[in-house]
């Protein structure tokens, strides 16, 4: 278990240095003269030159980098060639947004995904309910290839133009989160039930469960003690990917519902061209990405002991 | 009509014709809808704006007054260009960067693989919206952002499959005779590969369309004057309380040609692989023919006291090809009674571990189970209430499988697993149960059990995981073990080890044990009685000195003769049974054995044998039993 958790150590800190230096170069080789970007289009020469001092413009790319580093040692992102707004501030404003954004996506995936894929796995196994087997692959496939502009607008025309229950766009008030949440979720919830689903049937046909239901304990306790934690280990190996998808779709569909969030921020950056705030936000996404997929690898090795032995 | 297979596997499925009318249909929009509705898509009266659907406007008009649906059908080119375009660029890049990883030496070819999943872990359209700053907004800038988000996915794809290939001889052959490696790329890897390429290369399409209209819906692709489904998206979104069809047409569009795209491509998967021209074709050429009544008559006339189990004419039956059902086990009858320990033995297939399944009612569909008596501990299991019938289940009868490693759950720990019978039904609290499965494991001659309990199950040797098997069982002090093939996975010193066991147990808590095995030799050291099975039916009973000394049925003799002995003669050779038991599917009019069977008669490919008493409780389903040609006979 240790040499896998310093193993994981290991290439965690590597994909954080390439990313560090990825998105240190997306600067450096961006179009355009920074010092102008800076200092506006009517900026002097004299002043030109005093944001190159002050920017370090002027010395050598190893020097910038380390001044790069050492800034982001102390949570300095540079500022906003835009606004002249430090990135720091506009992203310390809009991450909470995004990360509640993606925890209720989350919430919303695994208490869907979960239940539903182990449920029908049971009721499916054996080749059993054909028709509920044919229902739930049918159903998954065609939710998990709805684009998420589609299932956005939908959503926002069945439950905001069409009922009214909701707010369509903005964060205004607390339901504001549920739409854009639901249309996040929807994909990576289809994807994680059908995993799921694909490894209930695999546990139920494992030795261990005939053991399990020759002991005759009642089916809840052999689905959420004997079945679930085994069928959870496998699934959360390609909770990575999952994952990435909810992060791209987040990024996508905060610009249908005018999320105040990061996706918006970058959107409106690139547009902008500003590209300290398009390193400042990649560096960001990217760091819950490592860091979602390194607790991920983590749990794995704790929690499986076949994990921890290869 | 069609004649080639891949056709036929292609159009099999609904989704085929679907896929494929569907894109021929978008294909003639995408090249006549701009010769005819470019007009009717570009210029509207703003006198018309925003109206619902009409005879004029099937689908209204947008905010300016244009036709919705001539802009849905004019932007069709753009979007399905765009999408394949960042699809060939990404298949190009994509393919090429696998290949040259998949044929890197060692070091690299690690480190590069390690870099696509790495990237394949970071979402597409973020990279891609990130490009989009560097490369310009615009179609070319959207399309060579999506290209080369999409990157990552084909390098995973071509390399996985290149390294399929060059691990294979041919081609490792090729290179030790010094084959370059361009000769290699072309002669080996690309024609094997080609065919799952140019399957994703369609299910890209389908997610480069998406990305590409997020991408312009995001105001980043496709700029106006220019529009495609993406774009009208945004333009409609901004009125979407006015004129939702503006917002949810174009919507609806990306999704059902995205749709099509996909399932083009899995049908295209179907038509590529041989493998899956048949599936579906013939699953009613092989028509089963069910076997007979089931003829065996009851070993013993009635149920008796002090008897553990009492089955009678127990039939399990699965689906076959063409809707008949066909009976693994066929007619089995069988007494168990306490302190016994009855040997079943058979060669796979015989129908012993579907008895035992069923026994245990541990049988699920697609199975089915029937019995005319199934008697366990006097109760009659079929009449039982099924919260009283898992009480004595869960209580009186255990089970010990043949492969421990397999039935012990992986994550949870031993301790846990062998007190859990006694926490289900003994209302016993954690720790007290846990100290049960000390003295359990003491008892099956585990060392140091109190140490053993936090252990998983990986963390045992395949004999001390097996004996926790039977731990687990013991818990609760059953009356019938069951115990199918308990040895079979172990080495020899740890099989006699676990038949010592089972033993000692017997004789001191007179538990009632069904010892399973094909090994007779496994049997004949503890069972008092002997059951031989053959097809789904018992061809011989009796006590176990006597069926081995005498045996009545030729099957019998055969499987002894194949069992070696550790004094037999080294220079005899094994014995071996000609011939394979006929499948359940087709069973075969008259003795279901006579086929492979040294002295089989005309009547025995006639009449089916019933099991007859033959002398002091013997049974043998054979014509010949008892005649004196057989017992003469040597095999």
């Amino acid at each position: 278990m240790t040499t896998g958790l310093i193993r994981l150590l290991a290439t965690t800190s590597a994909v954080l240095a390439v990313l560090v230096v990825a998105t240190f170069l997306m600067v450096q080789l961006a179009p355009g003269d920074a010092a102008q970007r800076i200092g506006g289009i009517d900026a002097t020469p004299e002043q030109l030159d005093q944001i190159r001092r002050d920017f370090r413009l002027d010395q050598p790319m190893a020097a910038r980098f380390v001044a790069y580093v050492g800034g982001l040692m102390q949570g300095d992102l540079g500022i906003s060639y835009a606004t002249r707004e430090p990135v720091a501030r506009i992203i310390a404003d809009r991450l909470g947004n995004t990360l509640w954004l993606a925890v209720t996506s989350v919430a919303i995936m695994a208490f869907v995904a979960v239940p539903l894929g182990l449920i029908v796995g049971g009721l499916t196994w054996g080749d059993r309910n054909r028709g509920l087997d044919i229902g739930f692959v049918a159903g998954t496939s065609i939710a998990a290839s709805l684009p998420g502009l589609l299932v956005a607008t939908l959503l926002a025309y069945v439950f905001a133009v069409w009922l009214r229950w909701l707010p369509v766009a903005g964060a205004t008030q607390w339901t504001s989160v549920i739409l854009p949440a639901c249309a996040i979720a929807l994909r990576p919830m289809s994807e994680l039930a059908r995993m799921i689903r694909v490894e209930t049937l695999n546990v139920l046909s494992q030795d261990y469960v005939r053991t399990a239901r020759a002991k005759r304990m009642t089916p809840v306790r052999l689905y959420t003690v004997h079945i679930l934690p085994n069928v959870l280990t496998a699934a959360l190996t390609l909770t990575g990917l999952v994952f990435a998808h909810l992060i791209g779709g987040a990024v996508v569909i905060e610009n249908i519902f005018a999320w105040p969030g990061l996706g918006t921020a970058l959107v409106q950056a690139v547009m902008n061209r500003d590209f300290p705030v398009i390193q400042g936000i990649v560096l960001m996404l990217g760091l819950v990405i490592i860091l979602v997929n390194a607790t991920v690898d983590a749990a794995l090795i704790a929690i499986d002991p076949r994990v921890a032995r290869k | 009509m069609m004649r080639h297979p891949a056709l036929r596997a292609f159009f099999r499925a609904p989704s085929g014709w679907l896929a494929a009318g569907s894109l021929g249909i978008l294909a003639a929009i995408a090249l006549l809808a701009p010769v005819f509705l470019s007009d009717a898509a570009t210029q509207g009266s703003i006198m018309r704006s925003g109206e619902g659907p009409s005879a004029d406007y099937l689908l209204g008009t947008d905010n300016l007054g244009r036709s919705i649906l001539a802009r849905l059908l004019v932007a069709t080119g753009l979007s399905l260009v765009l999408a394949l375009a960042a699809t060939a660029l990404a298949a190009v890049l994509g393919i090429t960067l696998g290949i040259l990883v998949a044929m890197a030496p060692g070091r690299i070819r690690t480190l590069g693989l390690r870099a696509i999943d790495v990237t394949l872990s970071f979402p597409g359209i973020l990279l891609a919206i990130v490009i989009t700053a560097f490369v310009g907004v615009g179609p070319i800038g959207a399309v060579v952002a999506i290209g080369i988000a999409y990157v990552p996915d084909f390098a995973r794809l071509s390399s996985t499959l290149a390294m399929s290939v060059t691990s294979k001889d041919f081609v490792a052959a090729a290179r030790v005779l010094g084959v370059p490696a361009h000769r290699r790329l072309l002669r080996y890897i690309l024609p094997n590969i080609g065919d799952s390429m140019t399957v994703a290369v369609f299910t890209t399409t389908a997610g480069a369309l998406i990305s590409v209209s997020s991408l312009s819906f995001l105001g980043l692709g496709v700029q106006p004057p220019l529009f495609d489904w993406g774009r009208m998206l945004a333009e409609g979104i901004v009125n979407f309380y006015v004129t939702p069809l503006a917002a949810l047409a174009p919507a609806v569009m990306i999704a059902l040609a995205g749709m099509a795209l996909g399932f083009f491509g899995e049908a295209l998967a179907r038509a590529m692989n041989p493998l899956l021209w048949s599936i579906g074709d013939d699953a009613r050429a092989s028509k089963a023919t069910g076997s007979g009544e089931a003829t065996a008559a009851p070993l013993k006339a009635d149920w008796k006291e002090g008897s553990v189990l009492s089955l009678r004419d127990l039939r399990v039956t699965y689906p076959a090809p063409g809707g008949a059902r066909m009976a693994v086990v066929d007619g089995v009858s069988l007494d168990i009674e306490a302190g016994e320990i009855v040997g079943v033995v058979g060669e796979s297939g015989s129908g012993k571990s579907q008895t035992a399944l069923a026994i245990a009612q541990l049988l699920a569909s697609p199975a089915e189970v029937r019995s005319t008596r199934h008697r366990f501990l006097g109760d009659d299991l079929g009449r039982l209430a099924s919260e009283d019938r898992r009480r004595l289940l869960g209580t009186r009868l255990a089970m010990v499988f043949q492969d421990p490693m397999g039935s012990l759950n992986p994550t949870i720990r031993i301790g846990d697993q062998i007190a859990e019978p006694l926490r289900l039904f003994g209302g016993a609290d954690r720790e007290e149960a846990l100290k049960t499965a000390v003295e359990r494991l003491r008892e099956v001659g585990i060392p140091a059990p109190e140490d053993r309990l936090s252990a998983y199950p990986h963390q045992f040797s395949g004999g001390m995981q097996q004996r926790a098997m039977i731990a687990m069982g013991l818990t609760n002090r059953p009356a019938l073990l069951i115990a199918d093939e308990p040895t079979t996975a172990l080495d020899v010193t740890i099989q006699a080890q676990v038949i010592d066991l089972m033993r000692d147990l017997n004789r001191e808590h007179s538990t009632a044990i069904l010892l399973i095995t094909h090994n007779i030799g496994v049997v004949a050291s503890v069972a008092q009685r002997l059951i031989v099975m053959y097809a789904g039916r018992i061809v011989e009973d009796g006590p176990i000195a006597a069926v081995l000394g005498q045996p009545h049925h030729p099957y019998t003799r055969l499987l002894l003769a194949a069992t070696p002995e550790l004094d037999s003669d080294r220079d005899t050779p094994l014995g071996a049974i000609e011939g394979r038991p006929p499948s359940p599917a087709d069973r075969p009019r008259g003795c279901a054995f006579a086929a492979r069977c040294p002295h089989a008669i005309l009547r025995c490919h006639d009449e089916d044998p019933a099991l007859r008493r033959l002398g002091d409780s013997r049974h043998a389903a054979c014509h010949l039993a008892g005649a004196p040609t057989l017992s003469e006979s040597r095999v």
